[in-house]
């Protein structure tokens, strides 16, 4: 997610000292926009999976049991996508008025989502059969 | 690195930086246009035939023409700034919403047809 978003040379941060409105070094701008471009395939990818997750997998014995899995997933990742837009607009109005950049809510929800999905993933797999075909 | 005594601010190479956002832009791209084609022709079970089914070629399509959007946002972008990187032009401009928009607009409608399919369409 974050593999391509540290830029070489930016140990200067223009932005942090400078109060006054200013133009903020492109990288930087450049960065949250791959920022916004990495949460977008994330969300892709949340959705691609919770679809074949509860459409492809054989069923649990457990009634819902691929739906509690996979429906937080592509909820997430629909919820993600949207605001990562609003979050690549709120980090660039904080650069271009050298504010500090806002907190992001979005990495805690998706480690809660995704850790409590495989929970959730690792349960039914102990205690459920999957019934063949 | 962090150390680095009284370096002046070097905003004039950008290039890398450019080229990195490029490849981002493509395969961001690529991944909303192979979810557009997976959701209009996957062979998903609960989506053969029937009444979901035949709402899938207005779905794919839409996500089709979104990623055809995103392709044509991003490349030009990625073009100018190239070009800037060069030392052409004065293009080393940031993205703006309307360019971006067709992303996310279609990694959302991806995620609600998912949602959908996943809650209602029983396999």
């Amino acid at each position: 997610m974050s593999a391509d978003t540290p830029d070489p040379g930016a140990e200067v941060t223009p932005v942090a000292e400078a109060p006054q409105r200013r133009e903020p070094d492109v990288r930087f701008l450049y960065a949250n926009e791959r920022t916004f471009l990495a949460y977008n395939r994330t969300s892709l990818a949340l959705v691609t999976a919770g679809l074949a997750i509860t459409q492809l997998l054989p069923p649990f014995d457990f009634p819902g049991g691929r739906k509690m899995i996979g429906l937080p997933l592509i909820a997430m990742g629909t919820l993600m996508s949207i605001a990562s837009l609003s979050q690549w607009k709120r980090n660039e109005a904080a650069m271009r008025q050298g504010q500090p950049l806002p907190k992001s809510v979005l990495p805690i929800l998706v480690t809660i989502v995704v850790a409590v999905s495989a929970l959730v993933a690792l349960a039914l797999a102990i205690f459920s059969h999957a019934e063949p075909t | 690195m962090t150390d680095v005594p009284a370096a002046p601010v070097v905003s004039s190479d950008p290039g890398l930086a450019a080229e990195r956002t490029e490849l981002a832009w493509g395969r961001s791209a690529l991944a909303l246009i192979a979810c557009g084609a997976a959701v209009a022709r996957g062979d998903l079970p609960g989506l053969r035939g029937g009444e979901v089914g035949a709402t899938r070629p207005l779905v794919g399509g839409a996500l089709l023409v979104l990623g055809a959007l995103v392709w044509l946002a991003g490349l030009p972008l990625a073009k100018q700034r190239a070009r800037a990187a060069a030392g052409e032009g004065d293009a080393r401009r940031p993205a703006r919403q309307h360019e971006l928009a067709p992303l996310a607009i279609g990694s959302a409608v991806v995620g609600v047809a998912a949602f959908l399919i996943a809650a209602f369409v029983v396999t």
